[in-house]
């Protein structure tokens, strides 16, 4: 759910899911904040859709996020790992 | 969650069943035409009911392609929905274009192959072929753009729920 791949030659990922998640936002109510259908939010989600630079940002601004927090041509790292990855515990 | 694609018992929102739709609209097409020319040159009228579930089938199809379709044909598409049509007219165009120069070619080239090589070649005679043919062209212009959406768009049962 963290990581949405588009396709194998054009690779997007997003966290739009989990944004959504925590925000307890339905599809149709991301989808009436962004201005968009919310089959495309679903698409979005799964990776099945790039959305537009416009798009991005409206989803930026909406999340109160930057874009690079949202969108990244790499694979996210899940939240908790960039969280907490650092602070393992030593041993001994 | 589109429930408008749940018709009479089929779930179309099934890309399975919308591709058996795609197929059965240009098939109920085909059987009309071949069910009217059998009744044609057996003088039977018999054959000429055949026709009714061709008819039947490919409207059914159209019907179907028609509702699948629908939230892309609206003024009110959002920017993936804007893409998805474009793209579905943009190959519809082609595939048209396509099968239209191929037609004109072979319209051009058949009588003097025929005439050349002693090549016994099928030319549709003026209104008995004709009427088929314009009335297939006018069938696959409209309905092949909506037939390129319902054919690649995903299921919709997970992708779809609003909520």
């Amino acid at each position: 759910m963290t990581n949405s791949k588009v396709n194998s030659t054009n690779s997007l990922f997003n966290r739009i899911g989990v944004l959504r998640a925590e925000r307890h936002l339905s599809r149709q109510e991301l989808a009436d904040a962004l201005g968009v259908n919310y089959q495309t939010i679903g698409y979005m989600e799964r990776g099945d859709y790039n959305p537009s630079l416009e798009l991005a940002f409206r989803a930026s601004e909406f999340f109160g996020l930057p874009i690079e927090a949202i969108f990244s041509r790499q694979p996210f790292r899940p939240l908790s790992e960039q969280l907490y990855g650092s602070n393992k515990p030593t041993q001994g | 969650m589109r429930e408008d694609l749940l018709i009479a018992g089929i779930d179309f929102r099934r890309r399975t069943n919308r591709r058996f739709a795609c197929v059965a609209t240009y098939l109920g097409y085909i059987l009309l035409i071949a069910a009217l020319y059998t009744a044609f040159e057996l003088r039977s009228i018999v054959w000429a009911l055949g026709a009714i579930p061709g008819l039947l089938l490919m409207g059914y199809g159209w019907w179907v392609l028609n509702q699948v379709a629908a939230p892309y044909s609206t003024d009110q598409t959002d920017e993936r929905q804007t893409q998805v049509r474009n793209q579905a007219f943009f190959r519809a165009y082609q595939v048209i274009a396509g099968l239209s120069l191929i037609f004109l070619f072979y319209l051009d080239e058949a009588p003097q192959l025929a005439a050349k090589k002693g090549w016994d070649l099928w030319l549709p005679q003026p209104g008995q072929d004709f009427q088929p043919i314009i009335f297939g062209y006018l069938l696959v212009t409209i309905t092949l753009p909506h037939a390129f959406i319902a054919w690649q768009d995903p299921d919709y049962l997970d992708v779809d729920s609003p909520a």
